[in-house]
């Protein structure tokens, strides 16, 4: 290493945090914001629930980054924000605002929401502000249901982060039902899963009549319809909360099935998956299909080498260890937390791979990263090509979700496509709207 | 209703405009928060956040330390970061959540000065308000904090008060304003702060000048000129006869010689605009006012802001806008001609309005939508931007026309 920043060897890569989730960066650092950090964003995933509307309710300044991206991704219409002063901080006026603001709202919609998320911060997790009866009122006043979600980053290394706890909010929109259908409920991410992958036939061979996704659907009504399914499959953690909730209140049971690019893990996953399902999960044809595309892009692409990062649709350190079984050399990972998820493949890395680096994205050495000289052919995920500059980098973002087998040739495809046309990485992930 | 906002982004908060002014200082600046402020700035504020390697962090403040109002895991953070990056000092600027548990930033910034020898400077922001506030607060801080007294005059110095992306855009327009300074004669002791250093700004007593770009620099210049003496003028030159008169104007104070400009010859009304409104940052909203008056003949120009505006700037018929509802009963009672403002503005009027918007982006506002377009207004460039927005190649045709 030629720089002063911030690192580990895979071999000594245990985590900080006594939880579900650890820190890679030690508790006493300040946190660096890189401007590749970021994600979905509290907002864009409450907006999910299809036909609602979000009142955002907070100082002015917390929903600036929610805001401009819901410009430029075209969510905006569907966010008001109402702000909070000093005096409502003190008195707690604002939330004898907020039925007011919200009629405001409904009355002036072009076309009537069908739900309202509201949004409160981390000012109201440390009032202790009673939204509950505030909902019951408001639900009983306009006929819509009402749900409150949390953006309060301030609750991030506690049991109830936001991210998951928006997903909670997300999915308690959806009413008990009777009525059952052989169907999964694929929960966790943003997008379903992608129409090219082989989990679509499978889940019929197996008599799975409907694989179902939040993003597709186009009303509230057919969201409802996810009640009716007989599984969910959590496909990423954040959505944890989430099927722990649907389980009690809804009776739909869960499996985590998570995203992953390693053949094994992959095959794993799927017969898990089939267990819990009941079912043998025929998948054999289509492991064989990755493998052979995995030969062939291989030779096309050549040795090279990779930094892998945590913005990533994937777990960085499985990521890491599929592409080192692939036969590319992953040099650097990019990563802030490891989950119980990564532990089984940080082992693995450190028995195989002993000379990859991981660095955290959050470090205050970061800052002075130009001077780091971090050198990688291809950077998957915008961390991993922010930091290692001289990298071609594919994005693989959240915004759209590979899976099982057919998930490992659309990232080599990817590689191919940043190889062979390279993007600027700076315009790419400002396009990109990722939020923090 | 008041404080909601259906269609406008949140305006950029105080504590990034503390970090706007301070970010390339060589200090540590800290946002005393739990990231998501920070995630503000660094995405949203902050067009030179990319590549750079300015330390601005998050002090990543959780819920336990702000029940408990547990201080020392942030002074034992800062202290960290203080050791390992050297820098030259470290500022703290507050965020909701601090405000909510009444942090002392004064204990604060002493007990860590006294730790690591460093200047500590702290600004009690909240996020409730807008950047101005928090900008101005930071000049100020920079003013008397580091500005040393001058041992020698520089004859034709000048400092440049109030330079930050956040109104300015992008640097380019700061090199504009430096290179036309620098013809007509002025030597730029400092620019506060694009372009300058800590050191240069400690200097900024040898100017005999102040220029104020920004509404954000006026009481930073002012504490300047009672305990300096050196006076100031607010003003940025954008037009072709506004620029002309701000180069003489400035030649005049700092006694150099130069050609006077010939004097202008007020320009014919433009044929179908009777009025116009200017939606923005004080000081650059006059000195666009200046140019539609003197270069467009446009004289029934009103200027709105929904940021502080400052009582020695304001004219008779301009509005300070507490809100969305402000601006669409301003507009639906005058129905302006010609509205020029940041472009997400236009959103807001146009549901019944109809004229010739021109576009004028604010980062402030726009943040990142539009900090890439290479927008240009600083001297002849800015008339050619109005002109261009505002007198289409056919100007026989009525404004509301034009813009169907």
């Amino acid at each position: 290493m030629s720089s002063n920043a911030f690192y580990l060897p895979i071999s000594e890569v245990g985590g900080v945090g006594s939880h579900w989730q650890r820190k890679v960066m030690p508790s006493n650092c300040l946190h660096y914001c890189p401007p590749s950090a970021g994600g979905w964003g509290i907002i864009r995933v409450g907006l999910l629930v299809p036909e609602s509307v979000m009142l955002f309710v907070s100082p002015a300044g917390c929903g600036r980054h929610g805001a401009i991206a819901g410009i430029q991704l075209g969510f905006k219409k569907r966010l008001f924000l109402l702000y909070l002063g000093e005096v409502d901080i003190v008195t707690g006026q604002h939330m004898e605002r907020i039925p007011q603001a919200v009629a405001d709202i409904l009355a002036t919609a072009q076309r009537r929401p069908k739900a309202l998320l509201i949004c409160a911060t981390c000012v109201d997790a440390l009032l202790g502000s009673d939204y509950d009866g505030l909902t019951r009122q408001l639900e009983a006043e306009h006929k819509i249901p009402v749900r409150i979600c949390h953006m309060d980053p301030i609750a991030m290394d506690g049991k109830t982060p936001p991210p998951l706890t928006v997903q909670e909010a997300v999915y308690s929109f959806l009413q008990p039902s009777r009525q059952k259908e052989p169907a999964v409920n694929i929960i966790g991410n943003f997008a379903p899963i992608d129409a090219e992958s082989e989990f679509y036939d499978v889940m019929a061979d197996a008599g799975i009549g409907a694989v179902r996704h939040i993003a597709a659907c186009s009303s509230l009504e057919e969201f409802q319809l996810m009640s009716r399914s007989t599984h969910n499959v959590l496909i990423k953690q954040g959505g944890r909360l989430a099927v722990r909730q649907m389980q009690e209140r809804l009776g739909i049971p869960f499996c985590f099935a998570p995203v992953a690019y390693g053949l094994e893990t992959i095959a794993q996953t799927y017969h898990t998956l089939g267990e819990f399902l009941g079912v043998e999960l025929c998948t054999e044809r289509y492991r064989e299909e990755a493998e052979e595309a995995i030969n062939s892009y291989q030779s096309a692409l050549g040795p090279l080498s990779v930094a892998v990062g945590s913005t990533a649709n994937a777990s960085p350190f499985e990521l890491a260890r599929a592409l080192t079984e692939y036969g590319f050399r992953v040099r650097y990972v990019f990563a802030d937390l490891i989950l119980d998820f990564d532990v089984e493949h940080v082992e693995w890395l450190k028995h195989h791979t002993p000379d990859v680096e991981v660095f955290t994205n959050v470090h205050p050495t970061m800052v002075d990263f130009l001077n780091c000289g971090l050198m990688a052919d291809l950077a998957v995920g915008f961390d991993a090509g922010y930091f290692c500059s001289g990298a071609k980098t594919v994005p693989l973002t959240l915004d759209s979700q590979p899976y099982g087998y057919r998930g490992v040739i659309s990232l080599l495809r990817e590689m191919l496509n940043a190889f062979e046309h390279p993007s600027n990485h700076r315009e790419q992930m400002y396009a990109s709207g990722m939020v923090i | 209703m008041k404080g909601l906002y259906k269609v406008l982004p949140p305006f950029t908060p105080d504590y990034s405009g503390v970090c706007s002014v301070l970010f390339e200082l060589g200090g540590i600046v800290v946002i005393h928060d739990a990231c998501g402020c920070t995630g503000n700035f660094t995405g949203y504020d902050e067009p030179r956040w990319y590549g750079s390697s300015s330390a601005v962090f998050s002090s990543e403040l959780r819920e336990v330390d702000a029940v408990l109002g547990d201080d020392k895991k942030l002074l034992g953070r800062l202290e960290n970061a203080a050791h390992i990056l050297g820098r030259s000092f470290v500022a703290i600027t507050g965020s909701p959540a601090p405000m909510v548990i009444g942090t002392d930033y004064e204990a604060l910034a002493h007990i860590l000065s006294q730790r690591t020898g460093l200047p500590v400077l702290t600004f009690d922001t909240n996020g409730m308000h807008y950047y101005d506030r928090g900008a101005s607060l930071a000049f100020m801080e920079l003013a008397r904090r580091f500005v040393k007294p001058a041992s020698i005059s520089i004859e034709t110095g000048v400092n440049i008060i109030g330079a930050t992306p956040l109104d300015l855009g992008n640097r380019q327009q700061v090199e504009k304003l430096i290179s036309l300074l620098s013809s007509a004669g002025c030597r730029i002791v400092s620019c506060w702060t694009m372009g300058s250093t800590l050191d240069d700004i400690a200097q900024s007593a040898q100017a005999r000048l102040n220029i104020v770009i920004s509404r954000t620099g006026l009481e930073a210049a002012r504490y300047l000129e009672s305990e300096y003496k050196i006076p100031y003028v607010a003003g940025i030159p954008i037009g072709s006869a506004p620029t002309r008169s701000f180069i003489d104007a400035i030649r005049l104070w700092l006694g150099i010689n130069g050609k006077p400009a010939a004097p202008h010859n007020a320009s014919e009304p433009v044929a179908g605009v009777h009025n116009a409104l200017i939606i923005g940052e004080q000081v650059t909203s006059n000195a666009v006012r200046d140019c539609l008056r003197l270069d467009m003949g446009i004289t029934n120009v009103t200027v709105a802001s929904f940021f502080g505006v400052d009582q020695a700037l304001l004219k008779e018929i301009d509005r300070y806008l507490d809100g969305e509802d402000d601006l669409t009963a301003l507009v639906k009672e005058h129905q302006y001609d010609v509205i020029i403002g940041d472009p997400l503005y236009r959103d807001l009027v146009a549901p019944f309005w109809e004229g010739c918007y021109v576009a004028f982006p604010h980062v402030a506002l726009s943040g990142r939508l539009y900090w890439d377009s290479g927008f240009d207004c600083i001297g002849e460039a800015g008339l050619a931007l109005l002109r261009e927005g505002i007198l289409s190649e056919s100007s026989g045709i009525s404004v509301a026309e034009r813009v169907k």
